[in-house]
């Protein structure tokens, strides 16, 4: 059953245009959601309306399956983390993770056993007297977690809530929160721009750009399966290369030599191709021209820079292999892993039958 | 060489800003100290040490502790109304979008307007015959006191009119500090499941905390030096019911002419702002956020 299911949402605010368009997503039970995009395209707003911190200006939302368009945010019972933390300053550490029990009068002695707990999994104990403004930004991160994680539910909405950890801390974190979602068989939204977050915790990533869902999908087939230009730049650890083609009387090419297209469903046209840096090779023989402008050494690979007929082209090769920069050499595609793309609709194009 | 330097600019950052201090207000205190302690009459060149005599007479005398006591009411009784209206006002208004800022202008006049002339209106609105408060009151069949003739309802007379003075500038204050907490906090709370009375409790009162410290602070000084109101509504009476330490000390040096009695009461009066000063600063430590 959807726990959480947003129909046609519309958000706006005041007179200006509209921040979400056409919002469209349903959650099952005990999912792990991460909602993946650029600064800006709306990541706050959605999770702001599922809370019920703001209004929404046409849809509907429904959690366990009833309306909640118009029932308050306290009535909601969902755990939120908030993406400035909003940290009572008059209180200690404890008495901000201990907030949401206190309000629902819980026995002292729960609150303690409760706030105990969470203070140790989030290495906080030392600092359970401190005010908030005499912590670090880490540790204010860790208690406004703190604060949701003792929350008696099992919605949890995050934004953004390991963005100003160290990569240590925030590793073990992401860990810490899976096992927790786990734990607790709850549904999880986390709010994210960094993809490594989002493809190593989701179970499905949404991925968002100007208030429109681009993709939803697991890791794996947003990795593999883009369904427009935005997700396939967007996604990975270096952007998808991608040629544009040109037509002429032999039919359509790239850097003068004739690509052999599918055909396509629905007659529809191609005229970008789109192929990862893993799924090309150089050559010193063959292929399409490519000149050197700059190596990656990442240790188990390299990633070789390059402009091939004008374009920036990106190609990942064995550590072994040395190039140097200025080489003119050639590159080679594997013609199983090639993306069509329309570059007018920015969407997918796929052959027919697979 | 580093002492030198140091002296001078002890003297020029500490010594000469204490100049005017120390002639407007310490050498004055001093000499009001000494007056206290003489039985001088205003207008005679001689007079005597007189020891703690005068503060002896305050002590046993029925007016001085009728006017310590009306103090104290008046003190209690406008301080603590005038910040929880305030308080509650400036809530209130906060709420609103489009008028706040007329109302708050509305409720903030009483404060600029002059003590002297609102209490003449004020001394017209509780005339018992013409005075539009009692014929309010006898519209509902309540009770329609003789305000400012009848002894046990005057000081509450004085006491709504400084009140209805204050509410407005307090109010306009607390505004300032309900702006200033971040908007996110009360998401928070408001995600967690505080209802309306928890969020004021747990967020906003101990957040504007220190402005309520410091409205207190003001406040009860200036409820201790209230003479305006009580001088043009009342005259200290009905059989001085209204007289406060502050009026005994004007009616003591300037109408009967006894200094050492009068400067006695201001340094009492003195004693006690300063007693009240330090104890909210003890206070604070507790209840106070900073
Ligand atoms: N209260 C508001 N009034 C007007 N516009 C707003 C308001 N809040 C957000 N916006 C606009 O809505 C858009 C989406 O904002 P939102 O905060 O949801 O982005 P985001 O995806 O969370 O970005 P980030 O990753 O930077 O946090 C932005 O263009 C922002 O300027
Ligand atoms: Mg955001």
């Amino acid at each position: 059953m959807a726990i959480i299911e947003l129909k046609n949402i519309y958000k706006k605010y005041g007179d200006q245009s509209d921040v979400i368009e056409d919002f469209n997503l349903s959650i099952e039970q005990g999912e792990f959601v991460v909602f993946l995009g650029p600064s800006g395209c709306g990541k706050s707003t959605i999770l702001r309306m599922i809370m019920g911190l703001e209004s929404i200006t046409s849809g509907e939302l429904k959690i366990k399956g009833k309306l909640q368009n118009n029932i308050p945010a306290k009535h909601r019972n969902i755990a939120m983390v908030f993406q400035n933390y909003a940290l009572y300053p008059h209180m200690s550490v404890f008495n901000n993770i201990a907030f949401g029990l206190k309000v629902r009068k819980t026995p002292r002695k729960e609150i303690k056993e409760k706030v105990t707990k969470v203070a140790d999994l989030l290495n906080l104990t030392p600092y359970l007297k401190r005010k908030p403004k005499n912590l670090s930004g880490g540790q204010m991160q860790r208690v406004a977690l703190g604060r949701a994680m003792v929350r008696d539910t099992d919605i949890f909405l995050m934004d953004e809530p390991l963005s100003n950890l160290d990569a240590k801390l925030r590793t073990t974190m992401r860990e810490e929160l899976v096992q927790l979602h786990r734990n607790l068989s709850a549904t999880t939204i986390f709010v994210t721009h960094d993809q490594m977050e989002a493809m190593t915790m989701g179970d499905k990533i949404v991925i968002l750009d100007a208030g429109k869902i681009q993709q939803v999908g697991s890791p794996d087939e947003i990795y593999h399966q883009p369904e427009n230009l935005f997700v396939a730049e967007f996604i990975g650890a270096k952007k998808m290369n991608l040629l544009e083609l040109t037509k002429d009387e032999r039919g359509v090419t790239y850097s003068n030599q004739v690509i052999k297209l599918p055909v396509f469903e629905a007659d529809k046209e191609a005229d970008i191709l789109g192929v990862r840096a893993e799924d090309c090779r150089l050559s010193l023989t063959e292929g399409y021209p490519f000149e050197i402008t700059f190596i990656e050494k990442l240790g188990s690979d390299q990633y070789i820079h390059g402009i091939s007929d004008g374009e920036k082209v990106i190609v990942r090769e064995k550590p072994e292999k040395t190039f140097e920069v200025g080489q003119q050499i050639y590159f080679t595609i594997n013609e199983e892993k090639i993306h069509w793309f329309n570059r007018e609709t920015g969407e997918k194009v796929r052959p027919k039958n697979g | 060489m580093d002492k030198q330097a140091n002296f001078k600019q002890l003297f020029v950052f500490v010594l000469i800003p204490l100049i005017p201090l120390v002639i407007f207000w310490i050498i004055p205190l001093i000499i009001s100290v000494w007056l206290s302690l003489t039985n001088w009459d205003y207008i005679s060149p001689t007079y005597e040490y007189v020891g703690l005599d005068n503060y002896l007479n305050l002590i046993n005398n029925d007016a001085f502790l009728d006017a310590l006591n009306n103090t104290l009411l008046f003190t209690v009784a406008t301080v603590i109304p005038t910040i929880v209206l305030g308080f509650v006002f400036a809530v209130m208004l906060n709420q609103l979008r489009k008028t706040k800022g007329f109302l708050q202008g509305l409720m903030f006049a009483p404060w600029i307007t002059p003590m002297v002339g609102m209490s003449i209106v004020w001394s017209w609105m509780f005339n018992p015959s013409v005075g539009p408060i009692n014929q309010v009151l006898g519209l509902f069949g309540l009770p329609e006191p003789n305000w400012l003739s009848d002894s046990s309802t005057a000081i509450w007379a004085v006491i709504i009119v400084t009140v209805w003075k204050g509410v407005g500038w307090a109010m306009l204050f607390f505004s300032d500090a309900l702006t200033k907490i971040p908007k996110g906090l009360f998401e928070a709370a408001d995600v967690e499941g505080a209802g309306l009375g928890q969020r004021i409790r747990m967020i906003l009162i101990p957040l504007v905390s220190p402005m309520t410290l410091f409205l207190f602070i003001i406040l009860t000084l200036d409820a201790l030096q209230a003479y305006d109101q009580i001088s043009i509504l009342t005259q200290g009476g009905p059989s001085g019911s209204t007289r406060t330490l502050l009026y005994l000390y004007y009616e003591m040096t300037f109408q009967q002419f006894n200094i050492g009695a009068g400067t006695a009461v201001t340094v009492l009066i003195l004693i006690i702002s300063a007693f009240l000063a330090f104890l909210s600063m003890i206070l604070s430590k507790k209840f106070v956020f900073y």
